[in-house]
């Protein structure tokens, strides 16, 4: 495989990494299972999207400027979050950054990749060979879905799996509410269209939301608990890490 | 200062400061011809009535005075002794229309010449179009002293009669066309109608027969004159 | 207008306790979202010819003046009188103006000798909204009404329009027919057939005693010279027939360079506002009509309106809003529309173009919670026929807002302390020496069910037991 040689970066975002850390050790170990053994920075911290979304691109801007420092060396860097790695990608660039870090992320923004994306376009893997038994609707986070074009690969690798059946709601590619720190301005509106969505995936007969980032899903599964509703949240890592049998 | 300097002003001022913010990269792919398939008139005439009836309108295709004299007739005479529109336009006359509406007893009224409030009890208008447009469906009605709105607009029931050779693949090709078929776009006022005016305010169930007309049916017929 | 932080959660809070308008509003954006994706998907070129339209818009807004001074010298040749204004303020006075000279020396009193309001007919027109016409020239005297039917509605209810193309969106068939009963003192019913021809019926006699019409101005073509309005009803075709005068307003942005570009332009808008090939009738006022015409304004006015417009002009980030054709495709894609309606945004303009009109127009600190109230989900930029960024320019706007806002000092200093920690290695690395599994315990039975800023309806996640650099260390031992 073209990529034994290169030195593949974890990027493991700031809430994943207190909240999920299940989610980043699926990745991990995937990658471990597709032969390519991932690099973990101890010292990286968040890629500046929560201040920057919240109008405090000032406070993003050293934030990005250290991401760019810490991965810059690296052939490849995988996240399991397509917000964050769109945050990255796109909109770096608006930031100010300094001229040193502007050249750095010429580099970097091309070799950043949301972990489903990695796996199906980078190790060219299209299926996963292992069994994970029920039924799962797909929440095409938005700005996967929108801004870095995620739409074939986690349906590819997710309805391989054996027993597996995954639905895709129609309102697969609406937004689930969360929004970042529009969820704590305003909560009762982010539950509003977070409800929605839980109700559509309910009526399509899933047992399980799943999705390429666990904002939506910490927002959904909140919703859930907090509701009694009879479904669960699980990324779409997670779910290939478990049909694999990698725990 | 006038509005019209502080206006340009505020422009220019607003356009010097951010002068070009064009992008380099303009091919964009996009091709004007939206139909390219409609070329014979025979396509062109289908695709205008399955258009047309889409959005709930009527077509008829005729060939010769004759035929057009004897649907009129038809539908003329279902509005006897009520008030019918029809302004004075010249092809209307060639194509005996008038003599016509007094063989059936209706109450001819040239909105023209009567009072606004006995027009706006007509029950059909009677118009002539100046060209229709294929793929919507649509047809082009040229204002002037002798084809004025109300005639299309305040009956319930608006005949238009359009020649054939007056109906265009698209709106562009209408627009090139325009000119040289003797019909010069910018000088006169326009509407262009797309079947019955219609509504949909009242969760989004669709009313046809608005403040328009209900019933739009345009008479395409082919010219004894050549 | 002020979206204050209270009255928008205000507003919000309202919507989301209202389910009558709830339903009504997903219905209704539910329907025209599967009508335009019809239309849409008919014609294969679709793509290219949004990336084209928005490149046109930018073309002609980059030589905005010029387009504009060919548009008047087109349209005064022809006899069009055209009237630039700054603002609002100046529209309202040179419209009023216009008015009262239409009317001076017409019958003021009926026969029975009660003073009879000279009438002003409108049809849909949200500039005229934005500036606040209708009820200006009512304090000078004149009936204003509005022919659009759903317009008529919300007038009648003493109410604003709720979407930009549909302005009564929020009403049920049941809300419109209390409406109805209430205002017109009609028997209740709520067929929407009876309805209309009900209104219509009403609106028919304003038609014929019109002395004035106001349209807005869907575009108007600089090398004709000519505005020009879309609509269905047969409103607008009345309004610019029947009575003598005729007043257009339009905002600086409305100008195409030429008839070409405009083609375009119809294919985009009526697909996108309304699910179809063509709007019922397109308008072309190319000039007023001479004294041998019966019918048709003899007096044609076109106000050309500033009103904030060349503030996005004069930014880069922004000047592309200028693109809008007012479709309210937006509206429909959006969440927050999709969840609240139009009224919660508190402004003329709701929906994403809305929030990013808002602050460009009012300024920001008037309104500077809308942009924050967005996921920035990004489907108004990809529904957008003229490829306008809407969520990226609402990101942009909370950074201005930011920055030259106040701020509560609380948020800030969060953010500057969350800033700090995350960008010291150390700091962070010290704070997870504290024992994990003790606050995990600690945060799930006294955080979590009580997080305000988390809401009533959700549950917090719970902090993990190990995060994921320990958790990587024990398992693989090895960091870098």
């Amino acid at each position: 495989m073209a990529l034994l040689n290169s030195k593949v970066a974890l990027f493991i975002p700031c809430y994943t990494e207190q909240f999920f850390p299940e989610t980043g050790m699926a990745l991990v170990r995937l990658l471990k299972y597709f032969s390519v053994a991932p690099i973990y920075v101890s010292s990286q911290s968040c890629c500046g999207q929560p201040a920057f979304n919240s109008g405090q691109g000032r406070l993003a801007k050293p934030l990005a400027e250290r991401f760019l420092r810490l991965f810059e060396s690296y052939d490849w860097i995988v996240a399991p979050s397509g917000s964050c790695v769109s945050m990255v990608r796109n909109l770096y660039g608006e930031l100010g950054l300094s001229p040193q870090a502007l050249r750095q992320w010429e580099l970097v923004r091309d070799r950043i990749y949301e972990g489903t994306q990695f796996i199906y376009h980078q190790l060219g893997i299209h299926a996963i060979e292992g069994r994970f038994p029920g039924k799962v609707a797909l929440h095409e986070s938005c700005h996967g879905k929108r801004e870095l074009g995620i739409e074939h690969e986690p349906r590819s690798l997710l309805s391989s799996i054996t027993d597996l059946e995954l639905v895709v709601p129609p309102d697969a590619g609406e937004c689930c509410g969360f929004g970042g720190t529009f969820s704590v301005k305003f909560p009762e509106l982010s539950a509003a269209i977070g409800l929605k969505k839980l109700a559509s995936a309910i009526s399509c007969g899933a047992e399980i939301i799943t999705a390429v980032d666990d904002s939506c899903l910490m927002h959904l599964q909140g919703l859930a608990q907090r509701q009694r509703l009879n479904i669960r949240t699980m990324h779409a890592l997670v779910i290939m890490s478990k049909a694999l049998g990698l725990e | 200062m006038s509005g019209r300097s502080v206006v340009l002003l505020a422009i220019q001022r607003a356009l010097q400061e951010e002068p070009n913010s064009l992008p380099k990269e303009t091919h964009t792919g996009y091709d004007r011809k939206p139909q390219p398939d409609l070329t014979g008139t025979d396509d062109i005439l289908r695709r205008f009535s399955e258009r047309l009836t889409m959005v709930g309108g009527e077509t008829h295709v005729l060939s010769g005075d004759e035929a057009v004299n004897c649907i009129l007739r038809e539908l003329i005479v279902e509005f006897k002794d009520q008030i019918v529109l029809l302004p004075a336009d010249p092809e209307l006359e060639r194509l005996g229309i008038p003599r016509l509406m007094n063989e059936v007893a209706v109450n001819r009224i040239q909105p023209e010449s009567s009072s606004l409030s006995l027009a706006a009890e007509a029950a059909m208008g009677i118009t002539t179009a100046q060209a229709g447009i294929a793929d919507t469906g649509t047809i082009v009605l040229i204002h002037s002293s002798e084809r004025g709105r109300l005639s299309a607009l305040l009956a319930p029931v608006h005949v238009a009669l359009l020649k054939k050779e007056m109906i265009f693949p698209d709106k562009i090709t209408f627009l090139a066309k325009a000119q040289q078929a003797g019909l010069d776009y910018s000088a006169t006022s326009q509407t262009w109608v797309t079947g019955p005016s219609l509504t949909a305010d009242i969760e989004k169930v669709l009313v046809r027969g608005a403040h328009g007309p209900r019933r739009v049916i345009v008479l395409i017929y082919s010219t004894d004159q050549g | 207008m002020e979206t204050t932080t209270q009255t928008l959660k205000a507003n919000i809070r309202s919507a989301l306790n209202n389910d009558r308008l709830q339903a009504a509003v997903l219905k209704a954006t539910n329907h025209s979202l599967a009508k335009r994706a019809e239309v849409v998907a008919e014609l294969p070129n679709w793509e290219a010819m949004r990336s084209e339209a928005a490149l046109r818009r930018d073309r002609t807004l980059t030589r905005l003046d010029d387009t504009l001074l060919e548009l008047e010298k087109n349209a005064t040749a022809k006899g069009i009188q055209v009237h630039w204004v700054a603002d609002g303020e100046e529209a309202n006075q040179i419209i009023g103006q216009i008015c009262r000279e239409a009317v001076s020396g017409s019958e003021t009193t009926s026969t029975k000798g009660e003073v009879v309001k000279p009438l002003i007919a409108k049809s849909k027109s949200m500039t005229t909204e934005e500036i606040g016409l209708t009820p200006f020239l009512e304090s000078l005297g004149f009936e204003v009404v509005e022919t659009d039917l759903g317009e008529y509605i919300v007038q009648i209810a003493g109410q604003a329009p709720s979407h930009i193309t549909a302005p009564a969106l929020h009403l049920s068939r049941q809300d419109v027919g209390r409406i109805f009963v209430e205002k017109l003192g009609v028997e209740y019913r709520e067929d929407p057939v009876e309805l209309i021809n009900i209104a219509r019926g009403i609106l028919r006699q304003k038609f014929l005693s019109a002395q004035v019409g106001i349209t807005g101005c869907n575009f108007a073509v600089a090398e004709t010279g000519t505005p020009l309005i879309v609509e269905n009803e047969g409103n607008g075709r009345l309004v610019s027939a029947i009575p003598r005068v005729q007043i257009a307003v339009m905002g600086i942005e409305k100008v195409v360079a030429t008839l070409d570009d405009l083609m375009l332009l119809l294919e985009l808008l009526p697909r996108s506002a309304t699910g179809q090939r063509i709007t019922g009738s397109v308008i072309f006022f190319n000039r007023p009509s001479s004294s041998r015409e019966s019918d048709g304004p003899r007096e044609l006015h076109l106000v050309i309106l500033d009103n904030g417009r060349t503030k996005a002009l004069a930014d880069p980030k922004l000047r592309a809003v200028l693109r809008c054709i007012r479709c309210g495709a937006c509206l429909n894609a959006c969440p927050i529309y999709r969840t609240t309606g139009g009224h919660a945004y508190g402004w003329t303009y709701p929906g994403p173009i809305g929030a990013v009109l808002a602050p460009v127009f009012l300024g920001l600190e008037k309104a500077k919670d809308l942009p924050f109230a967005s996921t920035l989900c990004g489907r108004c930029s990809e529904i957008c026929p003229v490829k306008i960024d809407l969520h990226h320019m609402l990101l942009h706007l909370r950074q201005e807002i930011v920055a030259a806002c106040p701020q509560p000092i609380l948020e800030k200093v969060m953010w500057q302390t969350w800033e700090t920690v995350m960008d010291h290695p150390a700091l962070n690395q010290a704070l997870a020496a504290i024992p994990r599994f003790l606050l995990h315990e600690v945060l799930r039975s006294h955080w979590s069910p009580k997080l305000p800023l988390w809401g009533r309806d959700r549950s917090s996640p719970n902090l993990a037991k190990e995060s994921f650099a320990q958790m990587f260390k024990r398992e693989f031992g090895e960091h870098k």
